[in-house]
Formats: structure tokens, sequence, C-alpha cells
């Protein structure tokens, strides 16, 4: 399953480590098998001393990789061993060389590659001293090699060690490149693998967290569908028998009665609508509210509205009118829950009316959207709480204690704004204090 | 062998678990003259129905022993009463967009939300479905 991944860094330093090594190898080979293949054209330096040099880069270069994990590991510090090693190797290869009694072999490359390793190999703490004395030694050994006649004052002569001199340099870098080069991937391999690792177990916690998550959530929307049935339930028997009630005649009951009635209804009522409205709330917030989207006329839709809501207007004394469109008001949407936005916003609208105010429904087309506004002559909504408007539990506090007499569930406007979202329609609101509010929605045309 | 035919009364079976519900639901039809029957599980509700003759079911929702939509899918797939039944019709305070949706599959013929309608709207709209 986790073979299954695009191309990764990893691969990509994988393919450009191989092709660094496979250039170096290249190179190794021509300096080292050509001068064997045609020993007179090219005369560089002796094929044996270019492999053993090579060889030397890698091992010098790996053995102080080495020392430094292990003494990076222990937290000490380790320069003083290399310092220590070039020392000794130096002094012990000179030595080597006089036993051995060639002296005539130019010596003092092998101080230039004890200090060209140690500069290739020690980015930090670079030995000053050791180098120091690694270059006046060697040019020392220069001015005795000279003044005993082994390197003659010649053009051609230097010339010629030069390039030996040079060659063997190469080779002994190509050494030390390639090690570091290898080391340094493997570096970056292992902390790339470490991070791999760590990315894919807290993927894992990840995953196993958002589906745990995604159980509550479901368990949570359970637990809200069946709560909201168990409440409406006995909602609906204390609503249906106060209705009993009321409708007895006029002589049944006092008018005390009858309001308290009226006011134990109409509570009922609000719980019922908050108990629902809970319910879409967490439908919405748990991504699970599905739309059956299909044909609808705005316009008719509105004339039900306008039909539901008109003795509540007429009995505020709110003039209220359904503008007729100019344009077909067909748009696919569900109608329920669009019905559900154009009766809370004029409700709403009657609600924030003061007497002999008007509410108005009428339609626009702009571009392929059809816009349906609710316009109303109320109290007008401050700037400071337009923000709040369509935010949960959102009540702007003084203007219901001035004007509304049944405060809403609070969520109406939230939950139309979502809804209107669900649409890929948007919703919107112009105000004026004093002056009344026009809220709009529009839904892309049908 | 129909009631109705005696004397012109409508017969209706309200399938509802909750007592205070089935009864006003119950009383209120009575009174508007209809001949009510009530069952208050599935099972007793499913066997009121498979015998058919009912102008009209109001079929509640989350029921005991069986629930009204395997009810009235036991009642779509058995065999058909010898005088059939009228509109069946979903009684339930489930929001819409879940049992209706399953409902409407299984050939409903309309639903009242409980907690949306006084008893004087649960007449107008049994009238409606009994076309009178």
């Amino acid at each position: 399953m986790n073979k299954k991944r695009p191309i990764t860094i990893e691969k990509l330093q994988e393919l450009s480590t191989g092709s660094k090594i496979g250039v170096e190898i290249i190179l190794m080979i021509l300096l080292v098998i050509l001068p064997r293949i045609f020993p007179g054209i090219i005369q560089i330096a002796h094929p044996n001393s270019l492999a053993i040099n090579f060889i030397l880069g890698v091992s010098t270069s790996i053995f102080y990789e080495l020392l430094q994990k292990k003494y990076q590991k222990d937290g000490k510090d380790f320069t003083w061993i290399i310092n220590a090693q070039i020392i000794t190797s130096t002094v012990l290869l000179t030595w080597m060389l006089h036993l051995v009694g060639r002296i005539n072999g130019p010596l003092f490359v092998i101080y230039l590659l004890m200090i060209m390793e140690s500069a290739l190999n020690l980015t930090t703490n670079l030995p000053n001293i050791v180098i120091t004395i690694a270059t006046t030694a060697t040019i020392i050994e220069f001015i005795f090699l000279v003044f005993i006649g082994e390197i003659p004052l010649n053009l051609y002569h230097l010339l010629q060690l030069a390039i030996k001199i040079a060659a063997i340099m190469l080779m002994r870098s190509y050494g030390v490149a390639l090690a570091q080069t290898i080391i340094s991937e493997k570096k970056a391999n292992e902390e790339i693998q470490k991070s791999t690792r760590k990315l894919r177990y807290a993927t894992r916690k990840l995953q196993k967290a958002n589906i745990r998550l995604r159980e509550l959530s479901t368990l949570k929307d359970e637990f809200v569908s069946i709560a909201s049935h168990q409440l409406r339930t006995p909602m609906t028997a204390i609503k249906s028998y106060l209705w009993l009630v009321m409708q007895k005649k006029d002589e049944a009951l006092n008018s005390k009665d009858r309001k308290n009635l009226d006011r134990a209804y109409e509570s009922t009522e609000r719980t019922i609508a908050l108990v629902k409205d809970m319910l879409t709330v967490s439908r919405i917030e748990g991504k699970r509210l599905d739309l059956d989207m299909v044909e609808i006329d705005l316009y008719e839709l509105a004339k039900k509205v306008c039909e539901e809501l008109k003795i509540k207007a007429d009995e505020k004394g709110i003039h209220f009118v359904l503008g007729s469109p100019k344009t077909k008001t067909i748009v696919k949407a569900d109608q329920e829950r669009i019905r559900e936005v154009l009766q809370n916003l004029t409700d709403n609208a009657i609600k924030f009316t003061p007497k002999g105010g008007r509410v108005r429904i009428f339609f626009k087309k702009a571009g392929r959207r059809i816009e349906t506004s609710v316009s109303d002559t109320g109290a007008g909504i401050s700037k400071q709480d337009m923000p709040k408007l369509f935010q949960k539990f959102s009540r702007l506090e003084h203007s219901f204690s001035k004007i509304a007499e049944t405060p809403g569930t609070g969520l109406g406007l939230y939950i139309a704004k979502q809804v209107v979202g669900l649409h890929k329609g948007s919703i919107r609101v112009k105000s004026k204090v004093g002056k009344g509010s026009v809220f709009t929605f529009s839904l892309t045309e049908g | 062998m129909n009631q109705k035919d005696k004397n012109g009364q409508k017969r209706i079976l309200i399938v509802e678990d909750e007592l205070y519900l089935r009864e006003l639901y119950q009383e209120v039809l009575e009174e508007e003259g209809f001949i009510v029957e009530t069952a208050s599980d599935g099972m007793e509700g499913y066997s009121k129905a498979a015998k058919g003759g009912y102008d009209l079911i109001l079929l509640d929702v989350m029921l005991p022993k069986m629930d009204g939509l395997e009810l009235l899918a036991k009642l779509r797939k058995g065999p058909k009463p010898k005088s059939a039944n009228g509109p069946i019709v979903l009684l339930t305070n489930l929001s819409k967009d879940m049992a209706i949706s399953k409902g409407k599959t299984l050939g409903i013929d309309g639903y009242l939300i409980k907690s949306d309608l006084t008893p004087g709207e649960i007449i107008a709209k049994v009238k409606n479905y009994l076309k009178i």
C-alpha cells in the first residue's frame, strides 16, 4: 500500500547521488587506466600512486566520519585526535620513506595532502596550528630537496612535478569527495527516513483521530436527531392539548386565562422551532444536510409564504406586499429549505417592523442569478451588529427588546446563510438605522 | 363488508405508540365523524392494516416492535387485502430528509409533521387526503 507513493525527495536524492558518484568513478578510471593504456602519451603520475591516493582519500574521510560520529555521540571534543593523527601520520610517513631509502620521492606532496585532507574533512574546528606547521614543513622540505639536488631548478622538471602533484592531489580529493558525498547522502537519507517515519506515525495518529471524530460527529448527529424527535413528541402533545383548550368558546375562558394559554402555546411553538433548528444546525455542521434539488418557482414559493404570514402582518397592521417579478423566477433548489429561508427572512421583517410599516418581497435578475429580497421599514441594523447577524445565537439584544414580541431561536439567519451557501448562492443585507433593512439572497437560474 | 358503506362513515387507522397523541388524534377525528381504529405498535398496526378496508392510514415512523417503514414495506410485499386500503400517510416528527425520503420510495401518499400541525390542521389534512 505504502509503496504507491509518488516520486519523493528520497528518490531524487538517490538519483543525484548516483550520478555524482558515476562522474567521479569515470574520472578516476580516466586518470588511472588511460596512463596504463597510453603510457607514452599521458605522463601524469604513476597509476599505482594515483589509485593508492584515491583509496587513501576515501579511507581517511571514512575514518574521520567514524571518529566524529563516536565522539559526537559522547558529546566530546575530537579535534585533538585529528590533529594528533595528522602529526603522527606526517612523522610516520616521512620516517618510513627515509627508512626505505626513497629520499628521492617528493615528500612535500605528502605534507600537502595532509593539509588538504584536514581542510576538506574539517569544515569546523580547523586546526590552524597544525596547518601552519605542515605548511612550514612542506616549504622546508621543498627547499631541502632543491638544496640536495633532488628537485632540479629546471622549468621542465618543475612543470612535470607540478602536473604529478596536481594529478595526485586531484585523485586524493576525488577520494575524499566521494566518501563525503556518500556519507552526507547517507546522513540525509537517514534524516529523511527518520522524518518520514515520524510523518507516517503522525499521519496514522491523525487518521485515527479523524475516524474517531467522524464517529463522534455521527453519534452527535444521531443523538441530536433522536433527542429532537423525543423532545418534539411531548411538545406536540402539549401544543395539541393547549390548542384544544384554546378552541373553547369565548365565554368558557376569561381573558386572563386566554392570554396565559396564548403565551403557553407560543412558548411551545418556540421550543419546537428551536429543537428543529438545532437539528438543522447539527446536520449542517456535520455536513449531512441533504438537498433535494428540483426546479422551483421562487415566486410561487413566495406566494405560499405570504399566505402563511399574511395574518401575522395584518394583526400587526403592516402593509405586506409581494412584488410580481418581471422575469422568470425558476431556480434549481431544495424547495423546503429555500421556503424556510424565505419564511425566516419574511417572518423577521414582520417581527422587526412597527405598526403601519411596510414589508415587501421582490425579485430581480442579476446575470444568471435570481435575487430574492425582503425589505422592511423596521429599526434597521447598526454597523457594529452587522458582522454578528449571520452567526449562531446572535440575536441583537437592543433591537429585540424594542420591537420583537416573540424572540426567535437565534439560529434562523445562521441556517439561512448556510442553506443558501449549500446552494452555491449568497445572502447579503443592506440596512440603515431608523430606515429599515433589505435582506437579499441570490440563487443560480434553473 | 366495509363499514363506510353502512352509514357513509370513513374508516381511519392510526398507528401511533404515544398514548397522548394517539388518543388525541382519535378523539378529534371521531368528533369529526370518522370511525377511528388505533394500533400502539408496528405489529398490531401491520395485522390491522393487512386486513384492509381503511380509507386512510396514519402511520408513525418510530414504533416499538416494527417501525413504520418496515410495516410499509411488509404491507407492499404481502398479499393484497380483499378490500384495498386508501392512502397511507406518514405521521412523524422525524426530520424531513430522513424518514420521508425512504417512505417516498415505499410509495407513501404523503406525510404529516406532527409538531408543525395543530389538531385543527390535522383534521383539515385528513379531509384533504380523503377528498372530503
